[in-house]
């Protein structure tokens, strides 16, 4: 157990960088973008003032950043870097190598919505379109969740079972610049966690004859990716684990999903992130209402826990999904797929109904949420089963 | 002095390892390319008399295919194994010691 | 500061020899090419340096040909990442080895680190990871062997593409007679970050050798820039490549040279061609023999044929005004 818990003040960005401190990598090769950038400006600060030493790669671009980040990886080194929006978009070629050549590292995005038009607020589209690069993903509501995310992403991508590249996402201003309480870990509490010895797997280094990257054809491609879906696949119970195993080691508790008023609720609101919080308060006010309703947080998004969201909403009437990203054209919003795909077939499950908001860092008021909690409820009530609406705009 | 890939991986191309038995992430541990002979890939072979030889290694520096081996007297020998038979090294060989020769399967 | 070449003799040469191969047989680059001259030629001489040395390859017919699964012709560590991002990616692996020696988790050694891309991938799509890791200084070599044209994906036109040479995306119309811009200055580029640069041919292998052992003792980055001879897209026999290499030069179409700072060096023909500008070859006899220029030669395009040696001619005399000669 955790001594005496220290507490701090911190933005999401701070509250990154310092836990990136207390893990030390041999490695991070970054490019600044708001609003990330405060996780490499206070990064450099550790580097330059010699209370880390890590090598810093100031490099010229995101694709570089991920580039820099797989020659590291594959060195057998401890890699972190952060990116935000256009950032993760440039390095998107680069996050399929990544996980193709498996190389466990971390990746902390400040979500931010896309251009066009260019807008430099939280939205989580960025990260949520990565979904299919092979990369473990996480969603953080707070600054202590960014905190504990960071470390404990190394913990999974590195995982022998695993080896494959993790990001966790904080949206942008609203947790990244957001001064909050922190309880911070001890560097001996993080050194237990995440051993001190670097990974055991092929190395990229003078020692070893070995060949990383080859061209693979029709012959080989596939059993080389379907290695890949096995790892993913394990990426579920070592993420449990660990995040067990951070529980018991923090004091706080960590879990794949977070469920609230769940227990006896009819209808739930289903989120990630920091929309997670306003769920949450609204649950509140319309429990004081008299309504039974509660609500589910996701923390990891990939590997997807179809089973724990199945166990978790089976009895509710009508799920309210809020979800803060753009997907055009769609069955329903990126997260809402997802669910119904996770509950499809199965019965006594919830009509899904998914909300698109937030977009630019947009706020969704909680009286807004309420409107949308009630025309779920209608949705449901005349037999609709699935249904995806935009919110919170001018018409 | 024979160039052949190892045991193991004669095993792994023979048998078609599958998702289980590959290494992760398309790694290829050890060097395996004397396993695949380009030999045959040309009409012809370079001939080399070695008693012409002068050791001045323009073959081999030119040979794009590592197919000449200098043995223990520095004179060249040609790898038909790998040899394409592009013919560099007989353009540019100033005692006239290799003459490319088209070969019969 | 300045660079020295080493002098690199037949007994050198022969001697390497008998170090074993770097880049091997076995690999399916076509008959004939340059690169893999060029490639045996640059692997050879880090060998001989006696220290370890590693290979960062950009996407490109080097890359594709040498490793296809699950055979790869590397005998050496060799890390293909993407096209456009090999020195990005040699930055990244030279930096965690130097934090992890220092951290006491890896040996300490110096290491030479060599990066290869082709012309596409470098005067191109991978320039600005190029410009990038330079200026923060990692300590690679970067050999850029340049064909003249993205060969790989059959032969589309480059920023190395030569002034009228025909690619699939620089025909030869009958109104624009094939690629129609003069290369882009990639060693004066290269050479204007303040970093030892070379040309060099495997035509020359005393040359290029001597030049890839300078480039890897500088403690620092260092770039090279190859002209490789490329029978299937500059369209000659395969039996003639080094000749067509060795035309480039005397025609001083591509000078052999080193630049570090303000001192710029001929070297080898490209030295004598200086002392003795009567001996300098028309560039006819370097576009004759390639099926690429051959258009060129229809009396319509006549003028360009002029067009082009005034440029040679105009380059050249640049290049000897400012460079002393070895």
């Amino acid at each position: 157990m955790s001594g005496v818990r220290q507490v701090v003040g911190m933005t999401g960005d701070e509250a990154v960088a310092h836990a990136v401190k207390l893990v030390n990598p041999d490695v991070v090769a970054a490019y600044p973008i708001t609003p990330q950038t405060i996780i490499v400006e206070r990064y450099s600060d550790f580097v330059n003032n010699g209370e880390v030493d890590t090598s810093f790669i100031s490099v010229e671009s995101e694709h570089s950043a991920m580039s820099a980040c797989v020659g590291a990886s594959l060195t057998g080194a401890r890699v972190f870097t952060a990116t935000a929006s256009a950032g993760l978009a440039l390095m998107y070629e680069i996050l399929y190598v990544a996980s193709g050549m498996r190389c466990p590292i971390v990746l902390a995005v400040a979500n931010r919505a896309f251009s066009a038009p260019i807008n430099i607020h939280g939205e989580c589209t960025d990260q949520l379109v990565c979904r299919d690069a092979s990369w473990v993903s996480l969603f953080g509501e707070s600054a202590q969740e960014a905190y504990d995310e960071t470390i404990l992403s190394f913990k999974i991508a590195e995982h022998p079972d695993v080896m494959l590249p993790a990001m966790f996402g904080i949206e942008g201003f609203i947790v990244t610049h957001a001064l909050e309480r922190v309880e911070t870990l001890s560097k001996q509490q993080v050194e237990d966690f995440i051993p001190a010895s670097r990974i055991v797997r092929d190395r990229f280094c003078p020692d070893e004859n070995k060949t990383f990257g080859s061209l693979v054809l029709q012959d080989y491609y596939m059993e080389i990716k379907r290695q890949q879906e096995e790892a993913m696949q394990n990426a579920y119970k070592v993420t449990e684990d660990a995040m067990q195993e951070f529980s018991e080691m923090s004091g706080r508790k960590m879990e794949i999903i977070e469920k609230y008023q769940l227990e006896d609720a009819d209808y739930a609101f289903v989120s990630y992130g920091a929309t997670a919080g306003n769920a949450k308060a609204v649950v509140d006010r319309l429990r004081a209402k008299g309504e039974k309703v509660g609500a589910l947080k996701i923390r990891l998004f990939r590997p997807f826990p179809s089973m724990d969201i199945f166990q978790a909403l089976s009895g509710i009437k009508a799920a309210t999904i809020l979800d803060r990203s753009a997907t055009f054209g769609s069955p329903g919003t990126i997260v809402q797929t997802d669910i119904a795909s996770a509950l499809y077939g199965k019965e006594n499950v919830p009509s899904l109904h998914g909300y698109i908001n937030g977009l630019g860092g947009r706020v969704l008021t909680l009286p807004e949420i309420e409107e949308v909690y009630e025309m779920s409820k209608e949705y449901n009530n005349i037999g609709m089963t699935s249904t995806t609406d935009w919110v919170g705009y001018r018409k | 002095m024979t160039k052949e890939a190892p045991d193991e991986f004669s095993r792994w191309t023979k048998e078609k390892w599958g998702a289980s038995q590959l290494p992760i992430g398309g790694t290829v541990p050890y060097h395996t390319a004397y396993g695949y002979k380009t030999g045959d890939w040309s009409a012809f072979k370079a001939i080399i008399d070695k008693e012409k030889c002068i050791s001045c290694m323009n073959c081999y520096y030119y040979c794009p295919d590592s197919a000449i081996i200098m043995d223990g007297d520095l004179k060249a020998e040609c790898d038909m194994d790998f040899c394409k038979g592009c013919g560099i090294c007989s353009k540019h060989c100033p005692a006239d010691a290799i003459e490319m020769r088209r070969v019969t399967r | 500061m300045s660079i020295v070449l080493p002098k690199v003799s037949v007994k050198d040469l022969q001697e390497w020899s008998k170090l074993g191969e770097v880049f091997t047989s076995g690999h399916r680059l076509c008959a004939g090419c340059g690169a893999g001259a060029m490639a045996r030629q640059v692997t050879l001489a880090a060998k001989a340096l006696g220290d370890p040395y590693m290979f960062v390859n950009a996407t490109g017919c080097l890359e594709v040909a040498s490793t296809v699964y699950p055979y790869t012709a590397w005998d050496a560590p060799w890390l293909h990442n993407a096209f456009e991002n090999a020195a990005a990616t040699a930055s990244g692996a030279i930096e965690a080895m130097k934090s992890m020696q220092r951290k006491g988790l890896m040996k300490e050694r110096n290491v030479n680190m060599i990066v290869f891309g082709g012309d596409g991938g470098t005067y191109d799509i991978g320039l600005q990871s190029l410009s990038g890791a330079v200026e923060r200084g990692h300590d690679f070599l970067y050999v850029c062997y340049s064909n003249g044209a993205y060969m790989n994906t059959g032969i589309q036109r480059s920023g190395g593409t030569p002034q009228g040479a025909a690619t699939t995306t620089s025909p030869p119309g009958t109104v624009i007679p094939g690629k129609i811009e003069w290369q882009k200055p990639l060693a004066e580029i290269m050479a204007a970050h303040d970093i030892p640069t070379f040309t060099a041919s495997p035509a020359y292998p005393r040359d290029l050798m001597a030049k890839v052992q300078a480039g890897l003792k500088h403690d620092g980055p260092a770039f090279m820039l190859v002209d490789s001879p490329c029978n299937l897209g500059q369209r000659y026999a395969p039996d003639i490549s080094m000749e067509i290499a060795k035309l480039a030069v005397k025609t001083c179409f591509f000078p052999l040279f080193y630049t570090y700072k303000e001192e710029w060096t001929l070297t080898g023909i490209s030295s004598r061609l200086a002392k003795n500008p009567d001996r300098k070859l028309p560039i006819e006899d370097y576009l004759k023999p390639q099926g690429r220029f051959r258009h060129l030669f229809k009396p319509e395009w006549k003028k360009k044929l002029i067009d082009i040696q005034d440029t040679v001619d105009e380059k050249w005399e640049r290049l000897v005004k400012k460079a002393t000669c070895v």
